[in-house]
């Protein structure tokens, strides 16, 4: 057996994550060299690894849940065709999420719209209900409530800006991490923590200036009463 | 009532803020998370702006992530590729005769242009000298042995402009 210095026994175990990220890595540029030669499995194989996190991604930029899947769909194509451009320099999913990102805003500039917003403010009713989802220790697990709650959350997304409500949804909705999210939209990490941090506290401003706002107001029922 | 507009900013140090959201997101060390618990003792404004920031996690945990697209959406994509690349390369092929005259064309013109501006140059150089282009000279331009020489400098004559020719 050959002599193995402790401290490489002693990490040996440690080592054990980098090498399956390592195997993974090796393996999906295997898929991409192959892809690049043509085989068309492989490209098939390359969209299955990754259309989960694509479509989270389309979905958490354009809000439109039925043309996430025409988007993603053409996001695929336009990698399929400069795939014999990709050098592998950076990782295949870098390079792929930036694709997503550019054809996300080309799609929101040729429809001439933005990301789906909410015209109407709450009403009175819809802020208490949040405040009760808001309070309760657990999301509700009644599938109309926990519908009410997401539609209630978004019109309040939809009062930060566009670009900290889309960082907000890729991060602590879709999964991304910092690094994901300062690669692919080119911005330093340090940068999208703060913006992240920011939009959290702002998020949270929303919801407690509409309870404000509510509790402020008179009751209009009363008076048509 | 006048309700305060929604701050820029989250009110933190700014030095902080980064830090405070991997505070927020659980993506701290303890060794630097006690370091920045010291701060926020002594920091009201950091305290706030944290207190904010994880109250958000309550809200955001409603949120609906993007369904799973299911086994068969690579399937329906790959032929979705095939046919936009069956189309791309009927494309190509209608207009491929089109494209091949066009550079035909602009070959023959080239080679055109190419002639009368060495033709027009050399002319220019023989009436700045003085003299016309002799037979042997433009040889090279007619090699038709059975082309006369006076009905070149006739040709030749009439081409060129007139007030460059001196007699």
């Amino acid at each position: 057996m050959p002599d193995v210095p402790k401290n490489v026994a002693a990490t040996a175990s440690t080592l054990s994550i980098p090498v399956a990220r390592s195997e993974k890595a090796d393996k999906e540029q295997d898929l991409v060299r192959r892809a690049q030669a043509g085989e068309e499995a492989a490209f098939e194989e390359l969209i299955r690894h990754h259309q989960q996190r694509v479509f989270g991604l389309v979905h958490g930029i354009l809000r439109r849940r039925d043309d996430v899947e025409d988007v993603v769909q053409q996001v695929f194509l336009k990698v399929f065709i400069s795939l014999k451009r990709f050098d592998q320099r950076s990782a295949f999913s870098t390079w792929l999420y930036k694709i997503s990102v550019n054809e996300c805003w080309d799609y929101l500039r040729k429809r001439k719209v933005r990301p789906l917003t909410y015209e109407a403010d709450l009403s009175e009713d819809q802020v208490s209900r949040l405040d009760g989802v808001a309070s309760a220790e657990n999301p509700p697990e009644d599938p109309g409530q926990l519908a009410e709650a997401r539609d209630l959350l978004e019109r309040m997304l939809d009062k930060l800006p566009e670009e900290d409500r889309q960082l907000l949804m890729l991060k602590e909705v879709e999964g991304f991490s910092v690094q994901e999210l300062a690669e692919m939209l080119n911005l330093n990490v340090n940068t999208v923590k703060v913006r992240l941090f920011r939009s959290r506290a702002r998020l949270t401003d929303v919801y407690k200036r509409r309870l404000e706002s509510n509790t402020s107001q008179p009751n209009t029922r009363d008076k048509r009463g | 009532m006048t309700l305060n507009p929604i701050a820029e900013t989250s009110g933190a140090c700014p030095e902080f803020e980064a830090r405070l959201y991997d505070r927020v997101s659980g993506e701290m060390s303890p060794a630097d998370a006690a370091v920045l618990d010291a701060h926020l003792k002594s920091c009201a404004a950091c305290a706030a702006a944290v207190e904010r920031a994880s109250f958000s996690a309550r809200l955001l945990r409603v949120a609906e992530p993007a369904a799973d697209p299911g086994p068969g959406f690579a399937r329906i994509t790959m032929a979705r590729i095939r046919q936009a690349e069956s189309e791309r390369a009927d494309e190509k092929s209608i207009w491929n005769p089109f494209v091949s005259l066009a550079w035909k064309f602009a070959a023959t013109a080239g080679v055109a242009l190419a002639l009368v501006l060495t033709f027009d140059i050399s002319q220019h150089r023989a009436s700045v000298d003085g003299t016309y282009l002799s037979p042997s000279d433009d040889a090279g331009f007619f090699s038709d042995v059975n082309y006369s020489s006076n009905d070149r400098d006739d040709f030749l004559i009439s081409t060129t402009d007139g007030n460059h020719g001196k007699r």
